[in-house]
């Protein structure tokens, strides 16, 4: 009777062990399926995140002009600041008639579009057509002509990867009317990290706008760049026709991450004409820490 | 007959616990599958949900002349379904897309990274709210007469 008692209290311990294992091997399946989904919405979440700071960056560090001249619409394109390469992929122009013109991938070939690409290498390439493939430190002179109105608003849409940010194109007259008025430039920093102890300011003359044929003759434009409690100011050197870019540089700045800024005087020499600089690239931080020299370039425009 | 017994119980035991793991090696590989194809098919349905949620339309332009309201925008990496159309919160029945130089009624389907224009007909001259809703959610431009 007792063997009997003992046989059953057996079977009945290798049925608990078997029903334990089973139900650790269901548990332990669906425990690795759980842990696969999450890791896909995980993945799913991150790659969202990252589109939206590509769009972001593209339209902090893209700076895009117009100028409206002889029925055509000169647009330039200059992304110093946006380390990575994209596509202007759409361009669009609302004109003062009450018209509207767009230019896609889909639009194929074009007459009236032509898309200038100057390469950091100083090559340059022609296109009828869209998108346009830009790396860094490219920049893009895009021509539309045949424009019989004035533009009312233009902008132009860049992709990269998943990302599609639209960078509004501003009227050059306007944004130099807007610089006149107020007198000062602010400058917010490339996002490209610079590994830098010593901060160096160029300001690069890439155009000159004479007034009546005439060229700027005049020397005194002070531009003074602030970063960390420091301001020191460089001129814009006139010599006849030759100009000569002011340069700053910063030494002995400590490691860190830094926002700076520019404030500059606009100084109008003559009644005829002027001459303003503006920044390129427009937005972004700094990280100094190392020994390195870098250059931040300005655009100064002549009028 | 008593040994006889007790070597067939130990026997028995092993082949029941080998039964066992056998058992469970196969459970784990089914429901590891079937988890596997349930999870497939949540993430597949997710996914195409996710997809249409991350739809994105970035407005270019928004303006209102000679009675036509414009809306110009850029279809984003994926294209976009568009739905309707809204004007300070009514919803228009009189718009349009305009792709590739042909015209398609609401709603409609256009391919990725292109150049759109919606336009909508006998719209007031007057600085207007303009939603536009998509797959992905909605849009929202002012659009003043030029």
């Amino acid at each position: 009777m007792q063997w009997q008692v003992h046989h059953k209290k057996s079977q009945s311990a290798i049925v608990g062990t078997i029903i334990f294992i089973i139900a650790a091997f269901i548990i332990a399946g669906v425990m690795l399926s759980l842990i696969n989904y999450n890791q896909d919405v995980l993945t799913t979440q991150k790659n969202s995140i990252q589109v939206q700071q590509m769009a972001s960056l593209m339209e902090k560090d893209i700076l895009a002009y117009y100028n409206y001249t002889n029925n055509k619409i000169y647009i330039n394109v200059s992304s110093m600041a946006y380390p990575y390469s994209y596509y202007i992929s759409g361009i669009s122009i609302i004109l003062k008639n009450g018209s509207y013109m767009t230019f896609d991938q889909y639009s194929r070939v074009s007459n009236i579009l032509n898309v200038i690409v100057k390469y950091a290498n100083g090559n340059q390439k022609n296109y009828n057509y869209l998108p346009v493939s830009m790396n860094p430190n490219s920049s893009a002179l895009i021509i539309i002509n045949n424009i019989n109105s004035n533009p009312l608003g233009i902008s132009i849409s860049v992709v990269n990867g998943k990302s599609i940010a639209v960078i509004p194109v501003e009227n050059l007259q306007q944004l130099i009317s807007s610089l006149i008025a107020r007198g000062v430039v602010n400058v917010v920093p490339p996002t490209k990290v610079v590994y830098n102890k010593y901060f160096n300011v160029t300001f690069s003359i890439i155009n000159m706008i004479w007034y009546q044929g005439i060229p700027p003759s005049y020397s005194n434009s002070t531009w003074s760049v602030s970063m960390y409690y420091q301001t020191l100011s460089s001129y814009v050197l006139i010599v006849g026709i030759y100009y000569y870019a002011p340069n700053i540089t910063f030494s002995n700045v400590p490691s860190g991450y830094y926002y700076y800024y520019n404030v500059s005087n606009i100084i109008i020499p003559g009644k005829n004409y002027y001459y303003i600089c503006y920044p390129d690239p427009p937005s972004g931080i700094i990280l100094v820490n190392q020994n390195t020299l870098v250059n931040i370039t300005y655009n100064c425009y002549f009028g | 007959m008593i040994n006889k017994r007790a070597v067939s119980n130990i026997v028995a035991e092993i082949m029941m616990i080998l039964v066992t793991l056998a058992v469970g090696f196969t459970l784990i590989v089914y429901l590891s599958s079937a988890a596997g194809g349930f999870v497939s098919l949540t993430n597949s349905n997710s996914n195409q949900a996710q997809l249409a949620l991350q739809q994105y339309i970035v407005p270019m332009g928004s303006y209102i002349s000679n009675g036509n309201l414009y809306f110009i925008f850029n279809s984003g990496p994926l294209g976009v379904q568009i739905n309707g159309v809204y004007i300070n919160s009514t919803i228009v029945n009189t718009c349009s897309i305009l792709f590739n130089k042909t015209s398609y009624s609401l709603s409609h389907y256009i391919p990725p990274d292109a150049v759109v224009v919606i336009k909508c007909t006998n719209v007031k001259p007057v600085a207007s709210l303009v939603t536009v809703s998509y797959n992905g959610g909605e849009v929202y431009a002012m659009a003043s007469p030029s």
